[in-house]
């Protein structure tokens, strides 16, 4: 089933969309208020809950 | 070409889960409305790739709708009253915002369980994020339980009823115009009365803090 033409066009496709997600990520880390000692634990907990989002997401639409 | 729709409308309904997210967890009320018109954007293009991808043409109407209403209309009118209102505070929240966000994981596990024999009862193409739907949802009356201030719940409502919208769509092409026309209006009249509900609430108590309204009770 898989297509040698598909897969050649997949792997760049995975590449730019991890550099959008990445570049995303790292935009909103940056505008997102002055990094304050106090304010880690919310950066910690946002890491944690977007890795625990992707899995559940990743599961429910069944990739 | 079926399966890259599909996998866009996926993406949206994630985009739309991050964004209630991010609603839970932003300090500020500008920001607060930002991510609201975000939410509403993320909305039309998931709807109106939906009606592209089934041909229903009354789904590009509701898309309209959604994008006057909620991108434009609804948004402009919030940062009209947080002008006249004259708010520069941050929003504060009664639980700390780590504590909230991991509540919120649980609330979304809780919704995906929940929706799961739901959604293979449906036949639509969007089934799968029938679960975000409702995850949002939730998400959004967490957000009214833990804001003490007024326009931060107003928002979390707003909020509400773009995650129902959205549920609307993904698991039934969306509802009847007729209902769809009147609950626009119904938010939008809801907005306009909450605003006058807003200036009432400071004029008594000169503050948005909804706690000040326990005085109220007798004794």
């Amino acid at each position: 089933m898989h297509d040698p033409v598909g897969l050649l066009l997949a792997a760049p496709v995975l590449v730019l969309k991890l550099a959008i997600g990445g570049a995303g990520l790292a935009l909103i880390e940056t505008v997102s208020a002055k990094m304050r000692i106090f304010r880690v634990p919310e950066f910690l907990a946002g890491a944690f809950l977007l890795a625990v989002i992707g899995i559940l997401v990743h599961f429910l639409l069944g990739a | 070409m079926p399966a890259l729709v599909s996998q866009l409308i996926n993406l949206f309904a994630a985009v739309l889960l991050l964004l209630s997210f991010a609603l839970l967890a932003q300090r500020r009320v500008l920001s607060l409305i930002h991510l609201f018109t975000l939410q509403g954007i993320t909305l039309v293009a998931s709807t109106s790739m939906m009606a592209y991808f089934t041909e229903q043409p009354h789904l590009y109407y509701s898309a309209g709708l959604t994008f006057v209403l909620k991108v434009l209309v609804i948004p402009w009118l919030l940062h009209r009253l947080l002008k006249r209102l004259n708010v520069r505070w941050d929003v504060e929240s009664l639980l700390n915002i780590p504590i909230t966000m991991l509540l919120g994981i649980v609330l979304v596990i809780f919704a995906f369980n929940l929706a799961a024999p739901i959604s293979s009862l449906s036949a639509s193409v969007a089934r799968g994020t029938l679960g975000i739907a409702l995850a949002c949802v939730l998400l959004s009356f967490l957000m009214m339980i833990t804001r003490t201030k007024a326009i931060a719940q107003v928002i979390g409502f707003l909020a509400m009823e773009n995650a129902l919208f959205f549920a609307a769509t993904s698991a039934t092409y969306g509802m009847p115009m007729v209902v769809e026309l009147g609950i626009a209006l119904d938010v939008l009249i809801g907005m306009v009365i909450l605003g006058v509900f807003m200036f009432q609430i400071r004029e008594q108590f000169d503050s948005l803090d909804i706690r000040k309204l326990e005085r109220l009770k007798e004794e």
